[in-house]
C-alpha cells in the first residue's frame, strides 16, 4: 500500500515523517524533475518542467533540493527556517517532477495499482507531506495562505465571500435546480465556479438540463471541498470542512455527483478516500460527463481554433488510471468549426498554470508567470481560445491575459460546449 | 575543517552579486552537500558535515570573476556545481566556503556561420539538445548524455562520453573554444575567441593551446563561463536496431565484433547495457551501473545506432542483424522502443528504452526483471567493492585524474569492469579494455588521443597524476578552487 494514500489522521505528523522518508531518500537526486525529458522536449522554447524551480532560476528549489533539505529536517541536521517555507511553498504542486521522476526512476505498478519497487521518490507526494509536516510543526503554511484557510473554516469558501452569496449565480443561470431530494445529479458547483467564475456554472446547468438530467446543489450545505487546505498541507482543518460536504452529498439519494472544477474532483475522487471518507454517488467531471453524452447533444457550427490546457488536478495528480485527458479532446473535436491544435507540453506533461497549491494567494507574481508561459504556448500554436476543465486554471489565464494585454481568448470546456449548444 | 566566512566577505559579496543571489539558510545549502557516501566516508565525514558556507547563483561571467576575485582576497574556497549533484562528482565542499549554482546563467548562442553553439554554465543537456530539435539542417552531438546535468559541467567534468561515440570521436572532441575564469581571477579566452573580434571556429588559438585546460576537470582549474561547440550537419537518414542478450559473454562479444567492423561509415553509437549504459540524466554513473545490474542481473542490451544515405543504413541494419544474431542475440521489436518522441534522434540513451514503461512490461512478461531498482545498499556494497580493487588504472581515476582527456580510459576500463568476473578484476578487465580501443577514433587518432595514444597502452596514471598536481598548484596556489576531494594529497 502507497502509505501516501492512507492517510494517518491521528497522528498526522508521523504518517508525513513516514511518507518523506519513504521518498526523500529513494532520491537519487538525478535532477530529472528540473526539465522536460530529453525523450519529451520537442523545443527549446517550452523544455521546463518545474514552475518553481523555472521562475525563481535557483536549483534546490527543484524537487530534488526539497527532497535532500527534507532529509536534513528528519535528520535533525537543519531546522526549519524562512528559505525552506519559501521553497516548499512556492510551488504550486503541479506533479511534473513526479511523472518525470517516474518515467526515468522506474516506479512501477502491479495489477493492483501498487508500486511495484518497494520505495521510490515520488516528489510530489514528498511535497505535500512535506507540506503537512510544517503545518504539524507549526511553521506552515505560508503566512498568505492563512487568510484564505480562515475564510474556508469562517466562510466556507477561500474567496474571503459571504456563504449566502454562494448561490448567486444561479441568478445568471435562470435555472431552477430541483430539491436535491429529487434530484439525478448533485452538481458540486465549488468556491471559484460559485464566486469567481460564474460562468462556468451557469453553462454547467446549461448543459444538465439539455441532457434532461433533475439536477440539484446542495445550497447552503455545499461548503468548501477543502482543496486549498489539503494542498498546502493542512489536512486536519480539510477533513472538518470535507466531511460535511460528504455527509451532505451522502444523505441525499443522488446516484452521481458532477463537478465542473478540477480541485473538486481530485478531492472527491481520490482525497476523499486517502482521508478515510467514504462518498456514496459516483464522482464525475464535467468533462467526461459531456463526453459520454455526446451522442444526445447536437451542436451549432462555431469557429474556433482552440487549444485544451490539461488541468493538473485531474490528470497528472489522478495518476495513473483516473486521469482525464481524452475526454475533453473529444468533446473539441466533436463541435462543428471547432479546430483543435495541441500545445507542445500536453496531458501527463502539461505545463501547469502556476494557481495550484496556494500560489495563487501567496505568490502571486509565480502564478501569474506560469500562466502567460502557457499563454506563450498556446499562442505559438496558434490557437486563439485556451480550454481548460478547471475554473481556478481559468481565472488564473485571465489575470495573466489582463495583466500581459494578451488577446487570448479563456474559456472553460462548459463554456464552449454551452455555446455550441445554444442558447435555449 | 570549514573556517567560518569573513563577514566582510559576505557582505561584499551580497552588495556586488546582490542579495537575492547569495543563500545563507541551511535549506539551501544542504542542497550542496552530497557527494558519494563512501568518499566522505573514506575522508571520516557524514553528508552533512560538508556544508558549504554560502551558494551563489551568478547571472554573468562578471559576477563570476568578481566572486573568484573576492574569494582569493578573503581566502575562501570556491566550488562551482555543475549540475549541482552529479553523485559522483568530485565537487564537495570539504572545507566549505562558496558554492556557485549556474541556474541564472543560460545564455544559449547559435552561430550559423561558423556552425558552433555557445553555452553559458546553466544551460543543461536537455536544453541544448531541444535548441536543435527543429532545426532544419544543424545539430550539436551530444553522445547520451546525462539530460539534467548542465551542458559545461559535462563536458568538463566528465561522465558521458564513452563507447557510443564510435562514429565522430568523443564529445570533448568538438569543443572549439572555452571561456574560462581562472582562480586568481584572469579571464581566459581560448581557441579562435581569442583573437579580437574573431568568431569561434578552432580549438587552437594563438599561444599556448589551452582550450583542453579544463575538459574532464571538476573546476579545480577554474570556472568555465563559456564554451563554443561545433555543430554537425544532420544525416539523410538514421535508424537504429537494438540486441538482447541473455548472456553478457554474448553481449560482449557482439560488442567486440561490432568494434571491429566498424568503419566510421554508418555506425553512429553502440551502447550496451547493463554494463555500459548512461543515464539519460546526470546520475551517478556507478549508481546506474548499479541500478542495472540489480534491475537486469542476466540481460545485456546492445543498441546501434546508423545514420548516412538510405542505402547505407539498410546495408548496416542488415549487416548488424547479423551480428548480433551470430553472437545470440535477439532482435527486440521496433514497436517496443519507437513510441517514443525523439527516439532515432536519442538513440545512444538505452537507459531511456529500458526505463520505459512498455518495454519493461515486455521483458517483465519474460519474467527477465527481477529486484529492486533502488537497491541501496547494494549500490553502497558495489562502490565499496570498487575503491577497494587494486586495479592500477583505478585509483588515480579516483584520485582525480582528468587533464589529459583519460576519462575515455576510466570509463571504458569500468565499463568493462563491470563486464568481467569479479573473482578476477584486473586481467579481465584489462582484456576487455583493448578491443574497444579498436574503433575509428582510436585509428585515425581523432581529437585528443593521439598524443598519449601510445603513452595511454601502459600505466600511465601515476605520472599524469603528478602532472595535474603541478598544474594545479600552478595555476591554483592557494587552492581555493573546488577543493575537495580531487587532489586529495593538496
Amino acid at each position: 500500500m502507497n502509505s501516501f494514500n492512507k492517510v494517518d489522521l491521528l497522528n498526522l505528523r508521523e504518517w508525513a515523517r513516514r511518507v518523506i522518508d519513504e521518498r526523500a531518500y529513494s532520491c537519487i537526486r538525478c535532477g530529472t524533475c528540473r526539465t522536460l525529458l530529453q525523450t519529451h522536449i520537442k523545443s527549446f522554447n517550452f523544455r521546463a518542467s518545474c514552475p518553481s524551480g523555472a521562475y525563481t532560476k535557483v536549483d534546490c528549489y527543484h524537487a530534488l533540493g526539497k527532497q535532500f533539505a527534507m532529509q536534513g529536517i528528519l535528520e535533525g541536521a537543519i531546522t526549519w527556517d524562512a528559505r525552506l517555507i519559501d521553497m516548499l511553498y512556492k510551488d504550486p504542486l503541479c506533479g511534473l517532477c513526479q511523472e518525470n521522476c517516474t518515467y526515468i526512476n522506474g516506479i512501477l505498478e502491479d495489477d493492483n495499482g501498487e508500486m511495484y519497487v518497494r520505495a521510490y521518490p515520488a516528489p510530489y507526494e514528498m511535497l505535500e507531506a512535506a507540506r503537512v509536516l510544517a503545518v504539524e510543526d507549526k511553521v506552515g503554511p505560508h503566512p498568505a495562505q492563512k487568510q484564505f484557510s480562515e475564510s474556508i473554516i469562517k466562510n466556507h469558501n477561500p474567496y474571503l465571500e459571504p456563504h449566502a452569496r454562494r448561490l448567486d449565480w444561479l441568478k445568471l443561470a435562470e435555472i431552477s435546480p430541483v430539491p436535491p431530494s429529487e434530484a439525478d445529479v448533485i452538481y458540486f458547483v465549488g468556491c471559484t465556479a460559485s464566486y469567481r467564475q460564474r460562468e462556468v456554472a451557469v453553462s454547467t446547468v446549461k448543459i444538465l438540463r439539455k441532457l434532461g438530467l433533475r439536477f440539484a446543489t446542495l445550497g447552503g450545505d455545499e461548503w468548501c471541498c477543502g482543496s486549498p487546505l489539503m494542498r498546502t498541507g493542512q489536512y486536519a482543518a480539510a477533513l472538518r470542512t470535507l466531511a460535511h460536504v460528504v455527509e451532505a452529498i451522502n444523505k441525499y439519494p443522488a446516484k452521481m455527483v458532477v463537478t465542473s472544477c478540477a480541485g473538486c474532483y481530485r478531492v472527491l475522487s481520490r482525497d476523499c478516500e486517502r482521508l478515510g471518507l467514504s462518498l456514496r454517488p459516483e464522482v464525475k467531471h464535467t468533462a467526461v460527463l459531456i463526453h459520454e453524452n455526446l451522442g444526445k447533444l447536437s451542436f451549432r457550427k462555431t469557429d474556433l481554433k482552440v487549444t485544451y490546457h490539461d488541468p493538473c488536478h485531474i490528470g497528472r495528480h489522478l495518476y495513473p488510471r483516473r486521469s482525464i485527458y481524452e475526454e475533453p479532446r473529444e468533446v473539441l473535436s466533436k463541435l462543428p468549426g471547432v479546430e483543435l491544435v495541441e500545445m507542445e507540453r500536453i496531458k501527463n506533461y502539461s505545463w501547469c498554470c502556476g494557481s495550484g497549491g496556494g500560489t495563487k494567494s501567496a505568490f502571486p507574481d509565480l502564478a501569474i508567470w506560469a500562466a502567460s508561459e502557457r499563454i506563450r504556448e498556446a499562442n505559438a500554436v496558434g490557437a486563439g481560445v485556451l480550454v481548460s476543465t478547471c475554473p481556478f486554471c481559468d481565472l488564473n489565464f485571465l489575470d495573466a491575459v489582463r495583466e500581459k494585454n494578451s488577446k487570448m481568448e479563456v474559456l472553460d470546456l462548459t463554456q464552449i460546449v454551452a455555446k455550441a449548444l445554444g442558447g435555449d | 575543517m570549514s573556517v567560518p566566512l569573513p563577514t566582510e566577505f559576505v557582505s561584499i559579496l551580497e552588495k556586488r552579486l546582490g542579495s537575492e543571489n547569495v543563500q545563507k539558510e541551511p535549506s539551501a545549502l544542504i542542497h550542496f552537500t552530497r557527494c558519494r557516501e563512501s568518499v566522505l566516508r573514506k575522508l571520516g565525514m557524514k553528508v552533512h558535515d560538508i556544508m558549504p558556507d554560502l551558494a551563489v547563483t551568478p547571472t554573468s561571467t562578471d559576477d563570476i570573476k568578481t566572486l573568484i576575485e573576492l574569494a582569493n582576497t578573503f581566502k575562501v574556497p570556491v566550488i562551482p556545481f555543475g549540475a549541482t549533484n552529479v553523485l559522483n562528482t568530485w565537487v564537495v565542499p570539504t572545507r566549505g566556503g562558496v558554492a556557485v549554482d549556474f541556474s541564472k546563467m543560460q545564455a544559449l548562442t547559435i552561430n550559423r556561420d561558423t556552425m558552433t553553439v555557445t553555452v553559458e554554465p546553466g544551460v543543461l543537456t536537455n536544453e541544448l539538445w531541444a535548441a536543435f530539435l527543429k532545426d532544419p539542417e544543424l545539430e550539436v552531438w551530444i553522445s547520451g548524455g546525462p539530460g539534467q546535468s548542465r551542458v559545461i559541467a559535462q563536458w568538463t567534468f566528465g561522465g558521458i562520453h564513452k563507447t557510443g561515440n564510435v562514429r565522430f570521436g568523443r564529445g570533448y572532441n568538438y569543443i572549439v573554444s572555452v571561456e574560462m575564469v581562472l582562480p586568481d581571477g584572469t579571464l581566459l579566452r581560448t581557441g579562435s575567441s581569442a583573437v579580437p573580434f574573431h568568431k569561434d571556429f578552432w580549438p587552437h588559438g594563438p599561444g599556448p593551446e589551452l582550450t583542453y585546460l579544463p575538459v574532464l576537470s571538476h573546476g579545480e582549474y577554474g570556472i568555465v563561463t563559456k564554451l563554443s561547440l561545433k555543430l554537425n550537419y544532420k544525416p539523410a537518414k538514421r535508424d537504429y536496431i537494438m540486441g538482447v542478450f541473455k548472456t553478457k559473454d554474448s553481449l560482449y562479444k557482439a560488442l567486440a565484433a561490432f568494434t571491429k567492423i566498424e568503419n566510421g561509415r554508418a555506425i553512429r553509437g553502440l551502447t550496451q547495457a547493463p554494463h555500459g549504459i548512461i543515464a539519460p540524466y546526470s546520475s551517478d554513473y556507478f549508481e546506474m551501473q548499479q541500478r542495472l545490474q540489480r534491475a537486469m542481473p542476466r540481460l545485456g542490451f546492445l543498441v546501434v545506432a546508423i545514420e548516412g544515405t538510405e542505402r547505407t543504413v539498410k546495408y548496416w541494419l542488415k549487416k548488424s542483424k547479423e551480428v548480433i544474431e551470430k553472437y545470440g542475440g535477439k532482435v527486440v521489436p521496433k514497436e517496443i522502443v519507437d513510441v517514443y518522441n525523439g527516439y532515432l534522434d536519442n538513440i545512444s540513451n538505452a537507459s531511456i528504452i529500458r526505463s520505459s514503461r512498455i518495454f519493461r512490461k515486455w521483458f517483465l512478461a519474460g519474467r527477465w526483471i527481477s529486484g529492486s531498482l533502488h537497491d541501496l545498499e547494494a549500490i553502497q556494497k558495489w562502490e565499496d567493492v570498487l575503491l577497494g580493487l587494486k586495479v592500477p588504472w583505478y585509483r588515480p581515476w579516483y584520485g582525480g585524474l582528468q587533464l589529459y582527456g583519460t576519462q575515455w580510459n576510466h570509463y571504458t576500463f569500468l565499463e568493462y569492469l563491470y563486464a568481467v568476473d569479479f573473482e578476477n578484476p584486473e586481467s579481465l578487465a584489462v582484456l576487455s579494455v583493448i578491443p574497444a580501443w579498436d574503433n575509428i577514433r582510436w585509428r585515425y587518432n581523432t581529437g585528443m588521443h593521439a598524443e598519449w595514444k601510445q603513452r595511454a597502452a601502459a600505466d600511465i596514471f601515476g605520472e599524469y597524476y603528478a602532472l595535474c598536481l603541478r598544474v594545479k598548484k600552478e595555476i591554483d596556489p592557494n587552492n581555493l578552487m573546488n577543493p575537495g576531494i580531487v587532489f586529495t594529497t593538496t
